[in-house]
């Protein structure tokens, strides 16, 4: 049993900037619920219980991580947004500014972390300033002695600069669904680059509101000959047939949008599909996949035979992660819509 | 009443105007032969912040000309904002701060202020002179309406009574503060800033999710110079403490547009005092005066 005046967890790092970037990426609510184990983080975000995002943080991104098991399981509610302003205090561990700018045309939302003023002129000016000094880092080491107690976080810019510490109050969690993946009723499995799905989120429609997701399983029949189709896209369409491919399609005001992904080396890592796959998801849900996959490296893909929908998104390897182990993964779950067809 | 003047450090009172628009819309500017104050009465901005400040006219001006019957003394009050826009024209026009230069910006100019009338209206009058991109001389006249402050306003204005100070110290990197401060912002309404002799500096907040605390440790403490009172030097870790809204520390933090060291001092629920220096400290070309009201809180 552990010793009771022990502290339950104790994790530093000297640069806290992965550790926030994981957490910015499931920042859609204001409240997380995160539970510690000697594997590291999870971080849980549920949004009105349709949607379900993990973010999973191995102890390879802290340089020491000191975890006493308690009696009963460390888990517990927090405020994520306070934790990420907490993080980026000195101004290191904040969303770049191409992130920025992206995200705040797609959409109006404010996401935990972000700020809610409005950039004005003077503030756009002292950012600019800001980032042109020398690459600063922030440090920091997290205690929490147990349930009841606060989550403090002590942040330090460099050896003569300045310390904050935040004491983040934990709450009793609320009840998750995360309702579980069962890779043994996979109808989809997909890895490809993180880039080729965060392009696709770009190009999607704004007004759509629904996402569908279509896979062909390779050898299947050519389909029928379009009329007026050109040689090559004729071709195209054979070779796909062949080798199979991966659809998002998005209807909007103005038009459709079809984004197809042949079962190509360069394009796919991996594509397991046995049958026709076509499922649809709420495209509001789907669009919050686009800041998670802000520097991530590649995605994972599944969707189960009833249409839960799976992704998993990895981040790049830190240099001291063994064979097998990963710097972080975020990890989305979301239910199909009905077909209305 | 005569006021002319050459304005041979633009950049410097564009950065100024700007620290001062960013509090209030409008201000007071008593001109002496000597020096030039910049007044924001606590009344002007929402948060009760006021300024107080004093320039000497050679860090701003040159070929400076004021004659009055009021002790050689001109008050002013004037729209921040219209003057912001003058400044912004002249300063590019001069070319001192924006690198990105736009073609339309004149060279070798040089601006020059007068007090005029148009009519009942008393304006200033702002005249860039310089060159253009293909040397032609070229002059451009910018006028904003003033207002002439009778002597019973000049009389209403006075500068907050304070207690002396508990404490004085030199404030880290405005820059830097401000950035930590606004990022607060984003989480609690007040915050508590404390120091004590040792060199320590401490803003906390709390908010209802969350407390903050920042320390800076080191930071040196000028000693005050009036210590006529019997009053043994309290203990050197003894921290000092006032509340204020963190709105209202913000727009101070504006002036580190005006880049100088800075000098808080505290006066314990009561408020909080920031010297903004302009140049190096022995230099003393002037001095921003910031009054930042205490927020009384329960605890």
């Amino acid at each position: 049993m552990a010793n009771q005046d022990l502290p339950v967890l104790v994790a530093e790092t000297n640069d806290v900037r992965p550790f926030a970037r994981l957490l910015r990426g499931i920042g859609l609510k204001q409240n997380a619920v995160m539970e510690i184990s000697e594997a590291g983080f999870a971080v849980t975000v549920e949004e009105v219980r349709t949607l379900c995002a993990i973010a999973w943080i191995p102890t390879n991104l802290f340089t020491s991580f000191t975890f006493n098991q308690p009696s009963i399981p460390a888990t517990f509610e927090f405020s994520l947004d306070s934790l990420l302003q907490c993080l980026n205090i000195f101004g290191n561990a904040g969303p770049t500014s191409s992130n920025m700018a992206t995200s705040a045309a797609k959409s109006k939302r404010r996401w935990a972390g972000e700020g809610e003023v409005g950039v004005d002129e003077e503030n756009e000016e002292y950012q600019v300033n800001a980032r042109k000094g020398k690459e600063k880092r922030t440090g920091m080491r997290m205690e929490w002695r147990g349930q009841g107690h606060d989550l403090n976080v002590l942040l330090s810019d460099d050896s003569r600069g300045p310390t904050t510490t935040c004491e983040l109050r934990t709450l009793e969690p609320e009840e998750l669904m995360n309702a579980q993946f069962d890779p043994d009723d996979m109808a989809l499995y997909v890895i490809m680059k993180s880039e080729w799905l965060r392009d696709a989120l770009f190009d999607l429609p704004p007004s759509c509101t629904r996402i569908t997701l279509l896979a062909h399983p390779p050898k299947e029949p050519i389909p029928p000959k379009e009329p007026n189709a050109t040689i090559s896209s004729v071709g195209r369409r054979e070779r796909r047939a062949e080798v199979g491919q991966f659809t998002i399609l998005a209807e909007g005001d103005f038009g459709m949008t079809e984004l197809d992904y042949p079962n190509d080396k360069e394009v796919m890592d991996k594509f397991d599909c046995a049958e026709k796959v076509k499922f649809s998801y709420n495209s509001s849900h789907f669009a919050l996949l686009h800041r998670a996959l802000h520097q991530s490296l590649k995605i994972c893909l599944q969707i189960e035979k009833s249409g839960f929908l799976c992704v998993q998104i990895m981040m790049p390897l830190s240099e001291n992660v063994e064979i097998g182990g990963h710097s972080g993964i975020l990890e989305f779950k979301m239910h199909a819509l009905e077909e209305d067809d | 009443m005569r006021f002319r003047t050459g304005i041979s450090n633009v950049a410097l009172l564009h950065k100024i105007t700007r620290s001062l628009a960013a509090l209030a819309r409008s201000c007071v500017i008593r001109l002496s032969p000597e020096q030039v104050h910049f007044i924001v009465p606590g009344n002007e901005s929402s948060t009760g912040v006021q300024v107080w400040s004093q320039v000497k006219v050679s860090t701003l001006f040159d070929a400076y000309k004021i004659e009055s019957n009021a002790d050689n003394e001109i008050w002013v009050e004037l729209h921040l904002d219209s003057l912001l826009k003058i400044l912004r024209s002249a300063d590019s026009s001069v070319g001192s701060i924006n690198e990105s230069r736009s073609t339309a910006a004149l060279t070798e100019s040089d601006v020059t202020l007068k007090l005029n009338k148009k009519g009942q209206q008393p304006i200033w009058s702002f005249e860039i002179r310089g060159y253009t991109a293909q040397r032609k001389p070229m002059s451009i006249t910018h006028e904003i309406p003033v207002k002439i402050l009778s002597a019973r306003r000049q009389a209403g204005l006075n500068e907050p009574l304070c207690p002396q100070p508990d404490i004085h110290v030199v404030l880290p990197n405005l820059l830097e503060l401000r950035n930590i401060v606004s990022r607060l912002s984003h989480l609690a309404e007040d915050v508590k800033v404390s120091a004590n002799h040792e060199g320590r500096l401490e803003l906390t907040s709390k908010a209802s999710r969350v407390n903050l605390t920042t320390t800076w440790n080191d930071l040196s403490v000028p000693s005050s110079n009036t210590n006529d009172d019997d009053q043994p030097p309290p203990p050197p870790d003894q921290m000092f403490t006032v509340t204020v809204a963190i709105k209202g520390f913000l727009k101070f933090l504006t002036s580190h547009l005006v880049g100088g060291a800075a000098i808080a001092c505290i006066c314990e629920d009561h408020c909080l005092i920031a010297y903004v220096y302009i140049g190096e400290l022995n230099e003393a070309g002037g001095v921003l005066t910031f009054f930042i009201p205490a927020k009384m809180t329960d605890d």
